[in-house]
C-alpha cells in the first residue's frame, strides 16, 4: 500500500483537517445524519487509538477513510439481525438554505440551487456509486488510494468511477438543463 | 494506432490525472487531431466541474465538530512495546 501523498505533518494535526470530507463520506454512505456524526465520531475514536501505529509519511485522510468504511461495514453486518433504521432527508440542511435572509445574490441563490442538485443526484446513486464519486471527485483521492480503501483493484476502481459518471450525468441532466430557473428536485 | 473507440477510456484517466509519460504525450497528440474526442472530454471535465463547485459535499455540525476536537484533544495512547518489555522481565525471573 503506498500512501505517500501527503507527507507527515497531517499525522501530527490528528486528522481533524478532513473532518467535513469525513462527514460528507458518512453522510454518503448512510444517508442518516444521526448514523453519519455518529460514524465520524467513532472513527476518530478508533484512529486516536490507533494513531500511533500510523507510519510517518502516511496518508491520513486515506486512512480515516478506510477506518470510518470499516467501521461502517462491520455495524451494518451487526445489524443485519437487528431492526432496520430508516434513512432520513440528507437534503434538510439545503432547504433550510433556501430560507434563509436574502443577503445572497442571484447568482449565489442558483449556485446553492445547483450545489442541492448535485447531493441530490449523488444521494440517489447505489452507494458503490455515491462512494467512489466523493472519494474522486470531492476527496482527490487517487485510483490506488481509492482501491486501497475500498479493497478492490485499481482496473475496478477506473469501471466503477466510470459508470458512477455516466449514471450521474443522466441523473443531473434533467434537473440542470436550465439553472438560469431553479427547480428544486422532489426530495426523497 | 489506435482510433477513437480505444481513447474512451482513456479520457478519464487523462482526467483524473492518471496518465503519464508516453501515454500522456500520445493522448495530447490524439486530442489536437480529434474532435471527437475533445467533445467527450469537454463533457466530463463539464461534470467534474460541476460536482467541485458543490465542494465539500456536506459540512459537519459544530456540536459533532466539538465532539472531535474532544476525542482528539486527549493524549495518544502509549505506543510503548509492551511484548518487548514483557520479555525482558519475563527474562530477568527466569534468569
Amino acid at each position: 500500500m503506498s500512501w505517500n501523498r501527503d507527507g507527515t505533518d497531517q499525522a501530527d494535526a490528528r486528522g481533524v483537517e478532513y473532518f467535513d470530507g469525513l462527514y460528507s463520506y458518512a453522510l454518503v454512505l448512510t444517508r442518516n445524519h444521526a448514523e453519519a456524526e455518529d460514524l465520524v465520531q467513532e472513527t476518530y475514536v478508533r484512529a486516536m487509538q490507533a494513531m500511533g501505529r500510523l507510519r510517518a509519511g502516511s496518508n491520513m485522510k486515506g486512512w480515516l477513510c478506510t477506518i470510518l468504511r470499516n467501521v461502517w461495514f462491520n455495524q451494518l453486518r451487526k445489524r443485519r439481525n437487528g431492526p432496520q433504521i430508516v434513512e432520513t432527508e440528507v437534503g434538510d440542511d439545503v432547504a433550510n438554505s433556501i430560507v434563509e435572509p436574502s443577503k445572497d445574490s442571484y447568482d449565489l441563490y442558483v449556485s446553492k440551487m445547483e450545489a442541492e442538485q448535485v447531493r441530490a443526484a449523488i444521494q440517489e446513486l447505489p452507494v458503490e456509486f455515491r462512494e467512489i464519486i466523493l472519494l474522486r471527485e470531492y476527496e482527490d483521492l487517487s485510483y490506488l488510494e481509492i482501491a486501497s480503501i475500498l479493497d478492490c483493484p485499481v482496473g475496478t476502481v477506473m469501471s466503477r468511477l466510470g459508470r458512477a459518471r455516466a449514471k450521474l450525468r443522466v441523473l443531473l441532466s434533467g434537473p440542470l438543463k436550465g439553472t438560469d430557473s431553479p427547480s428544486v428536485r422532489g426530495t426523497k | 494506432m489506435k482510433d477513437c473507440g480505444d481513447y474512451s477510456a482513456t479520457i478519464q484517466l487523462y482526467l483524473d490525472k492518471e496518465l503519464s509519460g508516453r501515454e500522456l504525450e500520445e493522448f495530447r497528440a490524439h486530442l489536437e487531431k480529434c474532435e471527437v474526442c475533445r467533445a467527450e472530454l469537454e463533457a466530463e471535465e463539464e461534470l467534474s466541474g460541476l460536482l467541485h463547485r458543490s465542494r465539500s459535499l456536506y459540512s459537519a455540525p459544530e456540536v459533532l465538530r466539538d465532539r472531535v476536537l474532544q476525542i482528539t484533544a486527549q493524549p495518544l495512547p502509549s505506543t510503548g512495546h509492551a511484548p518487548s518489555r514483557l520479555r525482558k522481565h519475563v527474562l530477568k525471573i527466569l534468569s
